[in-house]
């Protein structure tokens, strides 16, 4: 009998195979959001609105929008160059559920290891779907405690193909050294939903940083092109403005604006075809034009768009 | 005939020496497969007598134009053939030259006749024929069942002539007959020699083995005396019993006929003084060309024409082979018991050990996981290229190793749940080592065996899934089948098939089958 259990041993063991072919592991991989699953698409700056040669004005507001989803952006793969970490190596620990990475060496910052954790779970109210939990930890080597740096939660079988949230502890960063020089303060919460048509993702910068303020931007981006952003900048004067606005394929939209500045708190609203070029402008208290009423056209000359704001 | 009766005319014929005179040869060499109604087919009359008209050209003495050779010819070419050489023997005796006339005849025999296909030739005819042959020697040599008949009664003087001299300067006259069995006995053919046990001795001592005085010339005595006692001592343990070869003898005049003249020949097998033992001379195909019984003391060549050969020794307590592969020039090639391999018994040449041979496979193929769910989420099919060193016969007959190898991959998708598929390029690399065990059939070979293979299989995704690339290596034992078609003497086309095991652990324990086939064509090294 010890001697079959002996050649069993030593055939399991010749037998077993060495490697890191999983397809588990890809479906794990598959609930970390990518770079293309954030990113917040909004139709380039019309170009005779960046030119200035509209005869009736330029939306000025619609050509801060691609600059803000820039920053936001640029916020995303701050956040998506973290979580790609855990896409270079290997599990170091599997079970039917889970996977662990690390802790491994954080080659961006020397002096710091990493550790991240997967798990799967299949909650009834998921009508089937996993639902994936994963904590991205640092700490400098050699301390106890590890800090979480980034956690999230994902349902679906793909990132591109599913629903999640996700926050990023900047003040962690900030606190092991891992933060760049433009690496803002507090934390980023992000939702995004790719389960269905529109695309929508929410981006919330508690403390500004990446060029953008702090706000709590939102995207919805349709399959025919056409989509509706919420966002917020400050002009050079310093005047605040959050907008929400909707535009087709084209880029031509319609926007409802919040203002905030030296001229008070109001509204205004306005439409734009597809080079920037305005189309119909609703401001009595004149906040887009220096304070001087400057309405003109009627909502009719609006183009259609999918999530119109009026 | 009893052995020593045989040993006694052998010693007799030796007393009298060789003659030297020069004489002209005749030979008629007839095989006849088909012995009519009531007989099986003879496997090997025909190659006995290749194998005789071959040497009596080559070492014999008779000239090309001088031999008729007749394969299943008939009855009726054999007495056209014989009226032939006697005419020309008579010829050449009238412009005062020696002759000899030599008929060697291997085919059935029975109810005292020689049957060649449908037609019987009585051996009384044979006989009479014979004696009045206008040659100053008449040998007849019949290698057939019963065939002792021939030269029994009717006035046989089956003894010692010698006492009859013409002359001092005159060679011998008259008449021999030697047939291969008595006339109640049985010829047998042996598959182990590819030839009737009688023809092949005789043969073997035509070559060389029969010169007991090792003077270079092998007498009508010798040859006798080495085919009788070789025959014997073959057939002595046989199922059918054993053979003893009969004679009858009516020679006058001085000396004895020299058969076969070895000194002109410059190539060969020389047997060394100390040689002891019998060997066992094979062409490349295995078949017996020559065997020589040696006892030590005597030098002793055997005349073979050029080529490849493989010389065999059975040690005398069974223990093993020696086996020596020796290729035959125009030097005689030394035969050295200390410079021969030592091999197993089932390592035998004679009985179809050709040494290991090594050949090289090439070919194109796929693989394919069993298991629909292996191939959708792990290993898709793929494409292979594969070569592989095969060393046959090399542990034993018909067994066969290898080493292969094979690389490959294709395209595919994986598919997640809940996901799109994901496009895939798979790789694959393999490395095994095989022992099947082949058999053949003329120019088809079947083969069986096992396998164990190192297998490293990889994918990769494209950049823009932003996914890492895996490998899983492991170890996949396996069987393995296959089908060769030899079209050349080095070429077969190859069709492969192998089954394999592979135990994936990285996710989850699986067991999982795999099929490979690939065709090729497989190339002989070495024949």
């Amino acid at each position: 009998m010890r001697s079959l259990t002996r050649g069993a041993l030593a055939a399991a063991i010749a037998l077993a195979g060495c490697g890191n072919y999983s397809t588990e592991d890809l479906r794990f991989l598959a609930a970390l959001p990518q770079r293309e699953d954030l990113r917040v698409e909004v139709p380039s700056e019309g170009t005779a609105g960046a030119l200035g040669v509209c005869l009736s004005g330029t939306a000025d507001v619609w050509l801060w929008a691609k600059p803000t989803s820039d920053g936001l952006n640029a916020a995303v793969g701050f956040l998506v160059s973290l979580v790609d970490a855990v896409r270079r190596i290997p599990p170091t620990w599997r079970t039917e559920d889970a996977r662990g990475w690390g802790p491994f060496d954080d080659e961006r910052h020397p002096g710091n290891e990493l550790r991240i954790v997967i798990v799967r779970r299949y909650p009834p109210a998921s009508g089937g779907e996993p639902v994936h939990d994963y904590v991205f930890q640092a700490r400098t080597k050699g301390t106890l405690p590890f800090f979480s740096i980034l956690g999230g939660t994902f349902q679906g079988g793909s990132a591109s193909r599913g629903s999640g949230g996700l926050v990023l502890d900047f003040e962690a960063l900030w606190a092991l050294g891992m933060n760049e020089a433009d690496t803002p303060h507090g934390s980023m919460q992000v939702l995004y939903d790719r389960a269905s048509d529109p695309v929508t993702i929410a981006l919330q910068i508690a403390q500004g940083g990446f060029g953008v303020v702090p706000f709590a931007y939102g995207f919805a981006g349709y399959a025919g092109g056409g989509g509706a952003f919420g966002y917020a900048f400050r002009d050079l004067p310093g005047n605040r403005y959050e907008v929400t606005a909707g535009y087709d394929a084209a880029g031509a939209g319609r926007a409802q604006v919040s203002f905030t500045g030296a001229m008070g708190s109001g509204g205004f609203r306005l439409c734009w075809d597809a080079g920037a070029c305005l189309l119909f402008l609703d401001d009595p208290n004149g906040y887009s034009c220096g304070g001087a009423a400057c309405s003109f056209g009627t909502v009719a000359d609006c183009p259609a768009v999918p999530a119109p704001p009026f | 005939m009893s052995l020593p009766r045989a040993a006694l005319l052998a010693a007799a014929l030796l007393a009298a020496g060789p003659a030297a005179a020069e004489i002209r040869r005749f030979a008629l060499v007839a095989g006849e497969r088909d012995g009519g109604g009531g007989t099986v087919l003879l496997r090997y009359a025909e190659r006995d007598a290749r194998r005789m008209h071959e040497i009596l050209t080559r070492v014999g003495g008779v000239r090309p134009e001088d031999a008729r050779l007749l394969l299943s010819a008939g009855a009726g070419a054999f007495r056209r053939a014989l009226d032939e050489l006697s005419a020309a023997a008579g010829a050449a005796r009238e412009r005062g030259e020696r002759t000899l006339l030599l008929v060697y005849y291997s085919g059935h025999a029975k109810d005292g006749a020689l049957r060649l296909g449908g037609g019987r030739l009585p051996m009384d005819e044979v006989r009479a024929a014979l004696e009045r042959a206008p040659a100053d020697v008449r040998i007849g040599l019949f290698d057939s069942c019963r065939s002792g008949a021939i030269a029994r009664a009717k006035g046989a003087r089956p003894a010692p002539a010698f006492d009859v001299r013409t002359g001092e300067d005159a060679g011998p006259t008259g008449l021999v007959l030697i047939a291969s069995s008595a006339a109640d006995e049985d010829s047998q053919e042996s598959d182990a020699i590819g030839a009737s046990w009688f023809t092949h001795h005789l043969a073997s001592g035509l070559l060389g083995g029969a010169d007991a005085s090792g003077d270079g010339r092998v007498t009508l005595a010798e040859a006798y005396a080495y085919a009788y006692a070789r025959t014997v001592g073959s057939t002595a343990s046989s199922a059918g019993g054993v053979q003893h070869p009969v004679f009858l003898y009516d020679l006058g005049g001085t000396g004895d006929v020299v058969l076969a003249d070895l000194a002109p020949l410059s190539g060969g097998l020389a047997f060394a003084a100390s040689a002891e033992g019998v060997y066992v001379v094979l062409d490349r195909a295995g078949r017996a060309v020559a065997e020589v019984a040696k006892a030590a003391g005597a030098e002793r060549r055997v005349a073979l024409p050029a080529g490849r050969y493989q010389v065999k020794k059975r040690l005398p307590d069974d223990s093993g082979l020696l086996v020596a592969r020796v290729d035959v020039d125009r030097l005689p090639v030394a035969v050295d018991d200390a410079r021969m391999d030592r091999v197993a018994l089932e390592r035998d040449p004679q009985k179809g050990w050709r040494g290991s041979r090594v050949a090289l496979l090439a070919g194109a193929g796929g693989q394919r996981f069993f298991s629909r769910a292996a191939r959708d989420g792990l290993f898709p099919p793929a494409t292979l290229l594969g070569a592989e060193l095969a060393v046959r016969d090399d542990l034993g007959r018909g067994l066969a190793w290898g080493l292969d190898f094979a690389l490959g991959g294709g395209q595919g998708e994986l598919r997640l749940p809940d996901a799109d598929p994901i496009p895939v390029t798979f790789a694959e690399v393999a490395g095994g080592a095989s022992l099947w065990k082949d058999w053949r059939r003329g120019p088809l070979t079947l083969s069986g065996g096992v396998r164990v293979a190192f297998t490293w299989l990889g994918r990769s995704f494209p950049p823009a899934e932003n996914l890492p690339s895996q490998y899983f290596f492991t170890v996949t034992p396996g069987l393995t089948a296959a089908a060769s078609w030899r079209f050349t003497r080095r070429l077969s086309a190859v069709a492969r098939a192998r089954l394999s095991y592979l135990f994936y652990n990285v996710d989850e324990d699986r067991s999982l089958g795999f099929a490979e086939a690939l065709v090729g064509v497989e190339y002989a090294l070495s024949d």
